[in-house]
């Protein structure tokens, strides 16, 4: 399955990068959802779960989803947007917004964690696209 | 399958010079358990301490807590590929260490352990403060990866929960329960006019430090297959999960599942318990497709009348847990949901990630989100450094007084999706 990563994580973007096409989003969470929403309704297929992780939206500030190729001309995607995608992205926002908004943390060895745990979970989703 | 669990009511825990089991009392020397847990050369050092109901103790970051239990009579051993071969348990005589458990602390990663208050108001929302506990903190080598340091504390739990369990062999039980399933055309002959329910549990598989391992095979592997609910009694099912502490099963859950024991209790009176479907909660969505096709079919090609659907975790889980839901229902299969809630501090918010009409038949562990005022205790058994961190808690938790603000989250089995906790709207 062809797919690209759209991450915030660097630690994905750093190990992935030389093998996958990585769109990076200079962002929060929430930044990764709203990027992804757009993209699914120009016809991009998410691939794996965006609220993944049993990591609540409010406590992690990363995540990487897999989307397969958004289609080329504009018309075309129009009719082949994926419900369930929209679906999945709309709810994952509003899970997002849900959750009352913490301060986020910066504790360097907190967030590296966050960065390892968010990076098994992509490449756990990956294994299953790459079979 | 007819398995026989021997109950050994364990009344204290003591450290002594000789480990042993005597007059209902656990004797442990930890000298005799810590070349157990150091035989894995990835963790440094490891510490036992115990904590008993009603002590001024906060056990955290609390990873997994296990029930002692040894196999005396029948085929295999406890926690199979793990300590024991990959024999097939569930059936025999095992002997079970009741009262007590083996809880394995310690950082792992920073924010998905939890919290086991022995007094005040926390110790009523976790099973685990009425447990006498046996303690196991253990210490990684220096530039141990999470993921390998997960694998060597979850390792070392069951080979000392076992090594415990051995005290056992020989001692009369207290108290003796037999639980037993049939095949199924002798189920059918045996009980003609009760309904056939099964019992569907979603294990925790998203990948790395969230997964839940079947005879030591990782269940993200797995497609959904046919289990007797014996085998989980026996350890079958181990937990390797660093998910939030509120909803996670740790092992001990899985051998004591509430929802077995419930259909077990019925099982030849209103019901007939026809056996245990296991599958898994992956994060690729076409996983999810296809393991909800294949437990939708199963419960089909066992002509099921109803089942008890349980899950582990929030968000990713709650669209296995309505696929699951609805495609078994569209195979005429009733289908009961026990999960809980994330429904917001205030629980009015939607309380989980996704819904169906077919979910008309639902069990809640309660809010998750729901907030509590821990007091300061005075012993801390792991360390209180991750506090702010774990699921549940903020930089606002630790309080100038010592007292913890924290969501029920973060407090071990305290929302518990297979029934295990003791929240009640009564």
């Amino acid at each position: 399955m062809k797919y690209f990563i759209l991450t915030n994580n660097s630690l994905a973007a750093e190990e992935l990068g030389k093998t996958h096409e990585i769109r990076f989003v200079e962002g929060g969470l929430r930044d990764v959802f709203v990027e992804a929403r757009d993209l699914i309704h120009q016809g991009a297929v998410l691939l794996n779960h965006p609220l993944y992780g049993s990591v609540k939206p409010n406590e992690t500030p990363f995540r990487s989803l897999l989307l397969h190729r958004a289609k080329s001309s504009t018309e075309e995607a129009c009719a082949s947007v994926d419900p369930e995608s929209v679906r999945l992205i709309g709810n994952a926002v509003s899970v997002c917004d849900k959750f009352i908004a913490k301060k986020e943390t910066t504790d360097p060895r907190i967030l590296q964690d966050f960065q390892v745990v968010d990076l098994s979970l992509l490449k756990s989703a990956m294994e299953s696209a790459d079979r | 399958m007819r398995l026989e669990i021997g109950k050994i009511n364990i009344t204290d825990i003591r450290f002594a010079e000789e480990s042993k089991i005597e007059s209902g009392v656990l004797y442990v020397n930890p000298e005799d358990l810590k070349p157990v847990v150091l035989e894995d050369d990835k963790i440094k050092d490891v510490c036992f301490d115990i904590a008993k109901p009603g002590e001024s103790v906060r056990i955290t970051p609390v990873k997994d807590v296990i029930e002692p239990r040894v196999k005396v009579e029948g085929k295999g051993g406890v926690f199979p590929g793990w300590v024991s071969k990959v024999d097939t348990v569930g059936s025999g005589k095992t002997l079970a260490l009741k009262g007590m458990a083996l809880v394995t602390a310690g950082k792992i990663v920073g924010f998905q352990e939890g919290v086991i208050d022995m007094t005040g108001p926390g110790a009523a929302y976790t099973p685990f403060s009425k447990t006498l506990n046996l303690v196991m903190v253990c210490e990684p080598v220096e530039g141990l990866k999470q993921h390998d340091y997960e694998a060597a504390v979850r390792k070392a739990g069951f080979r000392v929960a076992a090594k415990i369990g051995e005290l056992a062999r020989g001692i009369e039980p207290d108290d003796t329960c037999v639980y037993e399933t049939l095949g199924i055309k002798e189920g059918m002959e045996k009980y003609p006019d009760l309904p056939r329910v099964g019992y569907v549990s979603m294990l925790q598989t998203q990948g790395l430090l969230h997964d839940t391992y079947v005879y030591g095979v990782d269940a993200k592997k797995i497609i959904p297959t046919i289990i007797s609910p014996t085998e989980t009694m026996d350890g079958a099912i181990v937990s390797g999960n660093c998910v939030s502490a509120c909803d996670k099963n740790p092992t001990y859950i899985h051998q004591n599942n509430p929802v077995i024991e419930d259909l077990f209790a019925q099982h030849g009176k209103t019901i007939n318990f026809v056996c245990q479907i296991i599958t898994n909660e992956n994060v690729y969505l076409a996983d999810k497709e296809r393991s909800s096709n294949m437990t939708a079919k199963l419960c089909r090609m066992l002509d099921l009348d109803g089942i008890i659907l349980t899950q582990e975790g929030f968000g990713n889980p709650d669209t296995d847990l309505i696929m699951n839901c609805k495609k078994i229902e569209a195979e005429g299969v009733k289908t009961v949901i026990v999960t809980d809630e994330y429904a917001g501090r205030d629980g009015k918010s939607q309380s989980l990630a996704d819904a169906d009409v077919a979910a008309d038949a639902v069990v809640t562990g309660g809010n998750a989100n729901e907030v509590i005022i821990l007091p300061k205790l005075d012993k801390v058994i792991g360390t209180l450094d991750y506090i702010n961190k774990i699921a549940g808690a903020s930089d606002k938790t630790l309080r100038e007084d010592g007292t913890l603000e924290v969501e029920l989250q973060v407090i071990t089995a305290a929302t518990n999706e297979m029934g295990f906790g003791t929240l009640s709207a009564r």
